[in-house]
């Protein structure tokens, strides 16, 4: 998880990277000629389908037991065989995806929000505003991940919102910052200030002006945090402090799997290859997107 | 310069107390908080009266649970300024220091070197990918690293143990729990070096196998980058080695942005082996802090939080320091914007 976090210095703004602002249908073009971006999509579609697509697909009840087949192995009746209480994993995986899905993208939607709006206040407001917000990102980022996530959850108690809550604090100042850097950029272009000549309130500027410039970057941002926040839900779930059995999440299912490695290796394994499958599918997307979306990395891309 | 440098460190120490501070009221104000619940357990379960309860809950935590909260706080404070971290609710008369230093070494051990290992193998490949370009070796590589880098490190480590434990019965899985072989003490002796590191084999592939990627992928990005300056353009036309601007002109300039993720990833190092010490029972302080957390023993986990913050501040203070020394064009006593 160390690669999310950024060096605690401040970038300066004129080194900052401005990303491009592609308009939509060259962005699509581009992306089909990115090998990368098609993999990712395709995978992407494939886990987000089956987690919608769940009670239809899944051939018996997430929870249902059948205790003379505990740990059958994968064939035709189980298709990735059955666990410790001969509840079908193929099913179980299914229902997973829709837990890890969805508490990756509620956590990720929450720090978009609140960290964005704290990123975009305090580059626009600035001066002691500014400080003030980004020293606390900074005390925030001085706590190590997981155990921020750790104490929030020993704090309210272990359960799906708990996760998404503590999750989303955990990336809040990621957002903020991601945020920050192209509104000073933005700030101190003429169009804004022409705005604030002609006497737009703030609200007004911001939203005209300053957010379109940021939406690029903290969309791509979010993209790779979900990758990150499916990580990061499985682990706290494999610790027994995410989602809560019987509920099928894919980390907690890795755990119990875990004990009876030498019974049968695939309760652990396949929940872990889902897992690795959907994080996968997002990152490739989310590199695809940086890359074609930064002009410095877009050269060596297209040179490539 | 020695303006910037008491600035960074009044920061660094600055935030270290208000972390500290942070989790002390976190942990007092939680509904059903520790203390209390200790104070009732003691009372409810054991028979034992309120006063030996307390007198119990002041021995543990290091603190008079019955005065102010401002009073309780200025005494944690002046226990952390002499090393009292209090002691372990789960085996009692341990001090949390003590916990500390018994497992934190191990951890610094198995993950320093794994750090190591997984650092000098990524920047390596991550150069020759980016020196072969398009061909096979680099799209090997290079999916490898992408799908490496998706995988959660406690499942690397089932799978090995899946593989060479269950499967093909390669590693005598039993024979290399915990730390140390029962009977071995710690000393500069071969038997005890060996045996160390037989143990930590499995947790160091792990750790290497899940980071390596990531070390790789950056490092092939920035040497792309890097390859396409004009100083080293001009580097060739003069004629130089290809060896020497590989070295002192390609690899220098793309391991800069490196160093600063590798000294965050140092401060890391005690708090991202948790899960990793926890599948292989390793003896290290992530899996102090595991058991922490699942039963709730708040000393130590707040002893161990503490290590964790101040170890990660520090790397980060390194990184600051370290990067300006590192590449002369930064100037660190610019201000800040």
């Amino acid at each position: 998880m160390s690669s999310s976090i950024q060096e605690s210095d401040t970038p300066d703004p004129k080194r900052a990277p401005e990303l491009a602002v592609i308009r939509p249908r060259s962005l699509t073009r581009i992306a089909l000629r990115s090998p990368k971006a098609v993999v990712g999509m395709i995978v992407l579609l494939l886990v987000a389908g089956v987690a919608v697509l769940a009670p239809l697909l899944a051939t018996y009840p997430a929870t249902e037991m059948h205790a003379i087949d505990r740990f059958a192995p994968p064939g035709t009746t189980y298709l990735l065989g059955t666990d410790f209480f001969g509840r079908d994993l193929f099913s179980r995986i299914l229902y997973g995806y829709r837990t890890s899905l969805l508490v990756a993208v509620l956590s990720v939607a929450f720090a978009l929000v609140i960290g964005s709006v704290f990123g975009v206040v305090a580059g626009y407001t600035g001066g002691a505003v500014d400080s003030a917000v980004m020293r606390t990102m900074d005390i925030l980022f001085a706590f190590p991940v997981l155990l921020l996530a750790i104490t929030v959850v020993v704090i309210l108690g272990a359960g799906l919102f708990t996760t998404v809550l503590a999750i989303g604090i955990v990336y809040v100042p990621i957002f903020a910052r991601t945020a920050r850097g192209p509104t000073l950029v933005v700030r101190e272009h003429a169009y804004v200030e022409a705005a604030k000549a002609i006497g737009l309130r703030s609200f007004r500027i911001i939203r005209r002006h300053i957010l379109p410039n940021v939406s690029t970057p903290i969309f791509v941002q979010a993209t790779i945090n979900l990758a990150t926040a499916i990580l990061f839900e499985s682990a706290l779930s494999f610790l027994g402090l995410g989602t809560q059995p019987p509920y099928p999440s894919l980390g907690l299912m890795v755990s119990e799997g875990r004990n009876y490695l030498e019974l049968s290796p695939w309760p652990a394994v396949f929940p872990g290859l889902a897992i690795v499958l959907a994080v996968l599918g997002f990152n490739l997307v989310g590199d695809a997107l940086q890359e074609i979306l930064d002009p410095r990395l877009r050269q060596t891309w297209s040179a490539a | 310069m020695r303006k910037y440098l008491a600035q960074r460190i009044a920061r660094a120490v600055l935030t270290i107390f208000l972390v500290v501070s942070f989790t002390f009221f976190l942990i007092r104000l939680m509904p059903g908080n520790p203390i209390d619940l200790y104070v009732q357990e003691q009372v409810t379960t054991y028979g034992h009266t309120y006063e030996q309860a307390l007198e119990q809950a002041r021995g543990f935590f290091a603190l008079d649970v019955d005065a102010p909260l401002s009073v309780q706080y200025a005494q944690y404070l002046g226990n952390l300024a002499r090393g009292n971290l209090g002691q372990s609710i789960l085996s009692p008369g341990t001090p949390v220091s003590s916990l500390i230093k018994k497992f934190l070494p191990w951890t610094l051990f198995s993950v320093g070197l794994a750090l190591m290992i997984s650092f000098t193998l990524g920047v390596g490949l991550g150069m020759l990918m980016a020196y072969r370009r398009e061909s096979w070796i680099d799209h090997v590589l290079t999916i490898i690293a992408t799908v490496t880098t998706a995988v959660p490190n406690y499942l690397i480590g089932i799978l090995l143990l899946v593989v060479l434990g269950v499967q093909t019965n390669l590693i005598n899985v039993a024979a290399i729990r915990g730390s140390l072989s029962p009977g071995v003490r710690p000393g500069l002796t071969l038997t005890f070096l060996l045996d160390a590191l037989s143990h930590a084999a499995l947790p160091i592939t792990t750790y290497v196998l899940a980071t390596a990627g990531a070390w790789m992928l950056s490092m092939k990005s920035n040497t792309l980058g890097t390859l396409g300056e004009d100083y080293v353009g001009f580097a060739r036309a003069r004629g130089l080695p290809d060896r020497r601007i590989a070295i002192a002109y390609v690899g220098r300039n793309a391991l800069l942005p490196l160093f600063t993720q590798l000294t965050i990833a140092i401060g890391f190092v005690v708090g991202g082996s948790a899960l990793i010490e926890y599948i292989f029972n390793y003896q290290g302080i992530g899996l102090v802090l595991y058991e922490s957390i699942v039963r709730r023993d708040y000393p130590v986990m707040q002893g161990v939080f503490l290590v964790i913050t101040v170890s990660v501040v520090l790397a980060n203070l390194l990184a600051d320091l370290l990067y300006g020394r590192l590449d002369p064009r930064v100037d660190l006593t610019a201000e800040p914007v």
